[in-house]
C-alpha cells in the first residue's frame, strides 16, 4: 500500500510514486554551516520587537476587556494654531457646506466635505495628519487629550499618525476605527460599505457583532450592520481572500473551511485566528489545531480557544504574528 | 546497570542547544545545524528555484545566529527554525528573484536532472503545504513521523498532506506528459 510508504518508507511503493521520489533521489541538502561572524548586541533589536508584542497583546486585551463607553460632553478643543488646521490640496473643499476661500480650523461637529475635484489635508491634533479624496465627507465629532473622534461618512481617507493606543477613533457606518499607532487607508461607499488598508502598524475595527485587528500589510472590508470581515493579507493567494470574504458572513461552509485551512501560511493565521469565533465548536477545533501546525506550539490550549476565552485569543493572536 | 547508563551520554536537547548557542556557543549551533538544516532546504525548495534554495538555507542559519536570542522558548528552535525559512522564501519571491537563471558555477553534482527539475517545478507550484511536507519526505528523506516532529505539525497533518499533496503532484506530471 503506497500510503504506508509515503508515511514512513515500509510497504511496497506505488510505481508511480518510486519514479517521483527516484527522480528526486541525491537532492537531500548536505552543505555546511556557513562561518559564523560575531552576534550582534542582543538588546539592540530585542527592544523594538518585544515592545510591538507588548503592544499588541495590551491591545488584544484592551478591546477585549474595554468596557461600555460613557457617554459625556467633550471639551471644547482648546487646539494649537494649526490643531485640527484645514487646507486644500486641490479645489475647494466645503467646511459646513461653505466652500473654503483659505486654509481654516475644523470645528467640533462641522463637517468637512468634498467634491470630485476637490482634495484636503487635515492636521490631526498634534499626532499627525489625514488627507480626504475627492467625494468624501468626513466630521469632527469630539477632540479631547484623551480621544479625539471623526467620523467617515463617504469617501477616503489616508490617516498617518503617531499615536498612542486608542487616541485616535474614526466612526464609519461599518464599525469604529481605533488607530494604535499607525498608516492606513479607508474607503467608506455610498452604501456603508468598506475596506480597511493598513500600511504601518495595527487598526482595529470595533463593532457590536465582531471586533477585528487589522496588521500592517493586511486589508478587512467594512460591511455596515453585518460588521466587519475578516483581516486578510495583501499577499495572501487571491482564493483564499476570496474565501475569506465568503467566511466572514458566519455560514462557511465545512468545504470553505477545509479549503482554507489547507491553503493557509503561516501569516494567514490572522485570518483563522479571526475566524474562530465565527465558527462552531469542532471547527473551533480543527482551526485551533492548524494553528498550531503553522506557527508551532502556543501558550493557549485548546479548551480556551474553544470556549473562545477572550484573552486566550488575543493571546493566541500575538504569538502567531511573531511568525509573520 | 546504573553504572551502565551513566556511560551513555545523552545528546543535548535543542533547548539546550538553543540556549547555549544564544550565548555564543558555534559548536551548540552547529548541532542545531546538523540536526535541522534538512528539514529548512525542504521548506525552501517548495517555495524556490533550486539555486536559490541551496543559497538561503546559508541565509537561514546566518540569521538564525544573529537572532537566537529573540527566541522566548527554546524548546521551540525547530518550528523557529521552519518560519525563519518560511519568511526568508517570502522575501525573496517578493524580490522576484525567482526568474533568476540556474546559476553556471554550480557543481555538477548538485545541477538536478532535467526531469528533477520538472518534478520541482510541480511541487513547488503545489499549495505550500502539500510542497512543503512532500519536499521533506521525497527530498530530504524524512518519514512522516519526523516530519511532525520536526514542524510541530500533528501527524494527521503530515499525512493528509503526503497522500494528497502526492496525488496532485502525480494529476499534474501525467498531464505533463500527455
Amino acid at each position: 500500500m503506497s500510503d504506508d510508504w509515503l508515511w514512513d518508507g515500509s510497504g511496497k511503493p506505488d510505481p508511480e510514486d518510486e519514479r517521483i521520489a527516484g527522480a528526486l533521489k541525491g537532492l537531500a541538502y548536505e552543505g555546511e554551516l556557513p562561518a559564523l561572524p560575531e552576534q550582534a548586541a542582543p538588546r539592540s533589536w530585542w527592544v523594538p520587537a518585544g515592545f510591538a508584542a507588548v503592544v499588541l497583546l495590551a491591545a488584544a486585551m484592551l478591546l477585549a476587556l474595554r468596557p461600555p463607553p460613557v457617554v459625556e460632553e467633550a471639551d471644547p478643543i482648546v487646539a494649537s494654531a494649526t490643531a485640527w488646521g484645514v487646507e486644500a490640496v486641490s479645489g475647494a473643499p466645503a467646511c459646513d457646506t461653505v466652500p473654503m476661500v483659505q486654509d481654516r480650523v475644523l470645528d467640533q461637529g462641522s463637517w468637512l466635505s468634498t467634491d470630485r475635484d476637490d482634495a484636503a489635508r487635515v492636521t490631526v491634533a498634534d499626532l499627525g495628519f489625514l488627507e480626504l479624496s475627492p467625494d468624501s465627507a468626513l466630521r469632527l465629532v469630539s477632540s479631547t487629550p484623551e480621544e479625539h473622534r471623526l467620523e467617515l461618512a463617504k469617501g477616503r481617507i489616508d490617516v498617518q499618525v503617531k499615536a498612542p493606543p486608542r487616541v485616535l477613533v474614526i466612526d464609519t457606518p461599518g464599525g469604529e476605527l481605533v488607530d494604535l499607532g499607525c498608516a492606513y487607508t479607508m474607503q467608506v461607499a455610498e452604501n456603508g460599505y468598506g475596506e480597511l488598508a493598513v500600511t504601518d502598524g495595527w487598526v482595529a475595527i470595533e463593532h457590536s457583532a465582531h471586533t477585528v485587528l487589522v496588521p500592517e500589510g493586511a486589508r478587512a472590508r467594512t460591511r455596515g450592520p453585518l460588521g466587519p470581515g475578516l483581516p486578510v493579507f495583501d499577499d495572501a493567494h487571491p482564493e483564499l481572500r476570496e474565501r475569506a470574504m465568503a467566511a466572514a458572513d458566519e455560514a462557511a461552509s465545512d468545504e470553505a473551511l477545509v479549503w482554507l485551512t489547507v491553503h493557509s501560511r503561516a501569516r494567514d493565521t490572522l485570518t483563522l485566528v479571526h475566524l474562530l469565533e465565527r465558527v462552531g465548536v469542532p471547527q473551533r477545533q480543527q482551526l485551533y489545531r492548524r494553528i498550531v501546525d503553522l506557527v508551532g506550539p502556543v501558550s493557549v490550549s485548546e479548551d480556551e480557544i474553544v470556549a473562545l476565552d477572550r484573552p486566550a485569543l488575543g493571546k493566541l493572536l500575538d504569538e502567531a504574528s511573531r511568525t509573520w | 546497570m546504573t553504572q551502565a547508563l551513566r556511560l551513555v551520554p545523552t545528546p543535548p536537547s535543542d533547548a539546550e542547544l538553543a540556549t547555549a548557542a544564544a550565548a555564543g556557543d558555534r559548536a551548540a549551533f552547529a548541532e542545531l545545524h546538523r540536526r535541522h538544516a534538512r528539514v529548512v532546504h525542504g521548506i525552501l525548495v517548495a517555495r524556490l528555484p533550486w539555486p536559490l534554495a541551496e543559497e538561503a538555507v546559508q541565509d537561514v542559519f546566518l540569521i538564525a545566529w544573529q537572532k537566537l536570542h529573540s527566541l522566548r522558548d527554546p524548546a521551540r528552535v525547530a518550528p523557529w527554525l521552519c518560519q525563519l525559512a518560511r519568511n526568508l522564501a517570502v522575501d525573496q519571491l517578493r524580490k522576484r528573484r525567482e526568474t533568476a537563471p540556474l546559476p553556471e558555477s554550480l557543481p555538477e553534482p548538485h545541477r538536478p536532472t532535467a526531469e528533477a527539475q520538472l518534478v520541482l517545478r510541480h511541487l513547488a507550484a503545489l499549495p505550500e503545504t502539500y510542497a512543503e511536507t512532500l519536499a521533506l519526505r521525497l527530498i530530504e528523506g524524512l518519514t512522516g513521523p519526523e516530519i511532525a516532529e520536526r514542524t510541530g505539525m500533528t501527524h494527521g497533518s503530515v499525512r493528509v498532506n503526503l497522500t494528497r499533496g502526492m496525488k496532485l503532484l502525480r494529476e499534474r506530471l501525467n498531464l505533463e506528459d500527455q
